[in-house]
């Protein structure tokens, strides 16, 4: 038996796979907010999603990955303009499975102090933990969480790092289970590297995190770039699966945040006002 | 007796072997599906804490000790032994207000067992002088269930501890539910050869897991 979903979830756009994933003409089957969908790929690469009822199911394309929706959207699939650049580069990183609500990987993704715990020596160094402060913002007319001016000292950025940097960074939270961040790109400091993650919610606490990298970068193998996202979403796996509880609270008074978590803070008040359940704790009455 | 009437005559359960948390070490437990770590400072202070981290609910279980504080891997808080925040490294410059702190509960050590409370006990936990910790060992059945099967072979249980002599060994247990469905059985040897005792408890665990339940 399916519970009834909330509009804000039912209608926002949902990562199922990537499209590589799909082969032609095979219909694969996904567990996407406790439905059951089924996606199909025709031979000229056009992909169809049906719910499980029989239902067609919208569908959109984009960064490697195929997204559907259970209701009707009222918007397309969020934008990211750097796709368009010709220098850029995508690679998808592949499913992840992770025991736990896809709101506390979003939030996770948007958490800097815990690099130099979690990603020690990679996005971090105990040496120097502090989280400047930064500029957060719910942006209601594009209905968008944002954290900008982001400083972190980190001795590994990324796959092409050549030493440390002083990284930047900017967060979009573009829907409840989709979030990106721009990102110094160490080959052309003025640019931004972008990393999106998708979360597909299979159930409350079971999540499926689909990264994607649109890279200045054109030196280093796909591999490597994938291997690099790969190690760091495993460290972060360890800590998503033993956070209490899997689901995340959205009462202010549930855990103690503090400057650092001002974008964490933003974005369960923006879930909060949006009214999603999915994912959410909440206390027994 | 059941264990929750054996709650009522006492109101320390014990956790772990004192001789699997040596100082510098935080290891978690259960009682009765409340998660806690169990953890020693490294000069060998004893604490018990509510395994979550208040920050963003990590478990402090996966953390670790430096010095006097335990820390958590998710975003290195320390705290303190008293249950109070220390530090957080995102702003050094900050002093933690004195109101966050991690619940605690009393913990008490004794003859290499240790014991837990939830709330400040009068009186010291089970004696068990003389005895040697063998071995903490998980049972997949009710708490209630085996101390009825203790009971049916070995006589009343005395609060959360039982006495079993077969052969040249004399054992000691002391029972801990772990949640609804688990428990473990901390053994401790009174008398005879350590390898034999083994043997025995084991088969002993054993035969708990076949248990029939509590009609």
């Amino acid at each position: 038996m399916s519970l009834p979903l909330e509009p804000a979830v039912r209608d926002d756009w949902h990562v199922l796979c990537r499209l590589a994933d799909l082969a032609a003409h095979v219909p694969a089957g996904f567990r996407l907010l406790a439905h059951d969908v089924w996606a199909t790929r025709d031979a000229k690469g056009a992909v169809s999603v049906r719910s499980a009822d029989g239902r067609a199911l919208p569908v959109t394309l984009a960064y490697g990955h195929v997204f559907t929706s259970l209701g009707a959207p009222a918007r397309p699939l969020f934008a990211i303009d750097e796709v368009a650049e010709p220098d850029r580069r995508l690679a998808t990183c592949g499913a992840v499975r992770v025991r736990a609500s896809g709101l506390r990987l979003v939030e996770n993704f948007l958490d800097m102090a815990h690099f130099p715990f979690v990603h020690t020596d990679i996005l971090g160094v105990e040496e120097r933990p502090e989280v400047p402060r930064y500029d957060t913002e719910i942006r209601w007319d594009v209905d968008e969480v944002w954290a900008t001016n982001c400083r972190f000292w980190q001795p590994l950025a990324a796959a092409s790092s050549r030493g440390g940097q002083m990284s930047e960074y900017r967060y979009r939270v573009a829907s409840p289970f989709n979030v990106m961040l721009y990102k110094t790109a160490p080959p052309d400091p003025a640019r931004f590297d972008v990393i999106g993650l998708s979360i597909r919610a299979a159930e409350p606490d079971l999540s499926f995190a689909y990264a994607f990298l649109l890279l200045l970068d054109d030196a280093t193998p796909a591999t490597t770039l994938i291997h690099f996202q790969q190690t760091i979403f495993l460290q972060d796996r360890i800590i998503l699966e033993n956070q209490r509880p899997r689901l995340l609270p959205l009462s202010p008074k549930a855990e103690t945040p503090t400057r650092a978590d001002m974008s964490s803070v933003a974005y369960r008040r923006w879930l909060k006002a949006k009214g999603v359940r999915f994912g959410v704790f909440e206390a027994a009455p | 007796m059941t264990p929750s009437a054996a709650a009522a005559a006492s109101p320390w359960w014990p956790v772990a072997l004192a001789v699997d948390v040596p100082a510098g070490v935080a290891v978690p437990a259960s009682l009765d599906g409340d998660d806690v770590v169990v953890w020693r400072t490294a000069k060998g202070e004893l604490r018990i804490f509510a395994d979550r981290c208040p920050h963003r609910g990590m478990r402090l279980s996966f953390g670790f000790v430096r010095d006097e504080t335990l820390v958590c891997l998710y975003h290195g808080w320390r705290w303190r032994a008293d249950g109070g925040c220390a530090l957080i490294p995102a702003h050094p410059d900050l002093a933690p207000p004195p109101s966050l702190c991690v619940p605690s509960y009393p913990a008490a050590e004794a003859d290499g067992l240790i014991w837990m409370a939830a709330t400040i006990p009068g009186r010291p936990p089970p004696a068990m002088t003389g005895c040697t910790p063998l071995a903490s060992l998980v049972v997949d059945r009710p708490a209630a269930v085996i101390a009825a099967a203790i009971a049916a072979a070995w006589g009343a249980m005395d609060g959360v501890c039982a006495r079993l002599a077969e052969g040249d060994v004399v054992l000691r247990m002391a029972i801990q539910p772990v949640h609804a469905e688990r428990t473990m059985l901390h053994v401790l040897l009174a008398e005879g050869d350590p390898l034999v005792a083994i043997g025995v408890a084991e088969a002993w665990r054993d035969r708990f897991e076949a248990a029939e339940p509590v009609p």
